[in-house]
């Protein structure tokens, strides 16, 4: 498994105020926890993007001529533009297992959906209990057999380098027949919904 | 058309429509999404009008999520009223919406396919949209 590189630099200021400044230079605040004390630090949006493009788990992150193996653990999203604003990574010790979220990859065309068969995927992300030197950067899941009313629940996917944590009755994907659209009839609409807390008249 | 079963009260205040959409502001469901860019109020209606339009263009593929809901009654007076005597009666029922809420979400189509219905629906909407993917 192949791992990427990311300079950082260290980040004295903190608040609203110089991370704003900062975002406004083209960098990203961030911090690195897990093991040691946490440090604030900030990349350059620029190679953050180039690293998000690269399905890279495992980051080697450069600050002041020292790395740190890392994951990123959370971000946090700007709810309009969808620029990150903050990148949370967590330092990582060899031959410690970790709980991480894995993005899943479904291949091939579903049978059932060359019979007409809607295709729906409900889990985007696997969580996985992984050593770091087997992350793997997706989960690939052959979907070519799955035929209309079938689907993969979390129990069917075994893997020999890392253990999935979620509900094993949890589906993952299904294929399904596709609803006809009812037609509802005009007559059939509320007028008014009830009101609650509404007076009733005084009995004399 | 879309509108709550039982309410507290018949008639609110309109209220403030400030900041960005603090949930709904990422794909919860589907592949891909219509985002609102500005805040306005979404009638049910045009919630419904847009709806049509999706299930229409993706025709039997797919599988659609409305993520708005209208639960806030307009009030209007009759034409021609002199001012005051109260408050008008519930007209029409309206979601609040505000920039980053996603309003619909699509599934099981192609990526141009769905594009192509989310601009449909977004020409029944009073507001600017985004068409977003999570690929």
């Amino acid at each position: 498994m192949s791992v990427a590189t990311l300079s950082a630099a260290l980040r004295v200021e903190t608040g609203k105020n110089s991370n704003r400044r900062t975002r406004r230079g083209g960098r990203i605040p961030g911090v690195i926890y897990g093991e040691k004390s946490p440090v604030n630090i900030t990349v350059d949006s620029h190679d953050y993007y180039l690293l998000t493009k690269s399905e890279h788990n495992l980051i080697s992150l450069n600050i002041e001529n020292k790395s740190e193996e890392v994951i990123i653990r959370e971000v946090q999203y700007h709810p309009v533009h969808g620029f990150p604003l903050h990148i949370d990574f967590m330092r990582v010790q060899k031959g410690h297992a970790l709980t991480m979220s894995v993005p899943v990859h479904f291949e091939g065309r579903a049978k059932g959906v060359i019979e007409g068969g809607l295709f729906s995927s409900h889990l985007d992300e696997l969580n996985i209990s992984v050593l770091p030197k087997d992350i793997p950067e997706h989960i690939a899941i052959d979907i070519a057999g799955l035929g209309i009313g079938d689907q993969i629940r979390v129990s069917d996917l075994k893997f020999e380098t890392f253990k999935i944590l979620n509900d094993s009755h949890e589906v993952v994907c299904q294929v399904q027949r596709p609803k006809v659209e009812t037609v509802v009839e005009p007559g059939e609409e509320r007028v008014e919904p009830e009101v609650i807390t509404e007076r009733k008249p005084k009995e004399e | 058309m879309l509108m709550p079963k039982r309410v507290k009260y018949r008639k609110t205040h309109r209220g403030r429509m400030k900041g960005n959409a603090q949930k709904g502001n990422y794909l919860a469901f589907g592949t891909y999404g219509l985002k609102a860019m500005e805040s306005g109020w979404i009638s049910s209606r045009q919630i419904e009008a847009s709806r049509i339009a999706i299930t229409r263009h993706v025709k039997r593929g797919g599988k659609v999520w409305i993520r708005i809901f209208p639960d806030k009654p307009v009030t209007q007076k009759p034409a021609e009223t002199r001012m005051g005597k109260g408050k008008g009666s519930p007209e029409f029922w309206v979601a609040v919406v505000k920039p980053g809420r996603i309003m619909f979400e699509l599934e099981g189509v192609d990526v141009e396919l769905a594009k192509e219905a989310m601009r449909l629906a977004a020409h029944k909407l009073p507001i600017k949209t985004k068409f977003i993917a999570n690929e």
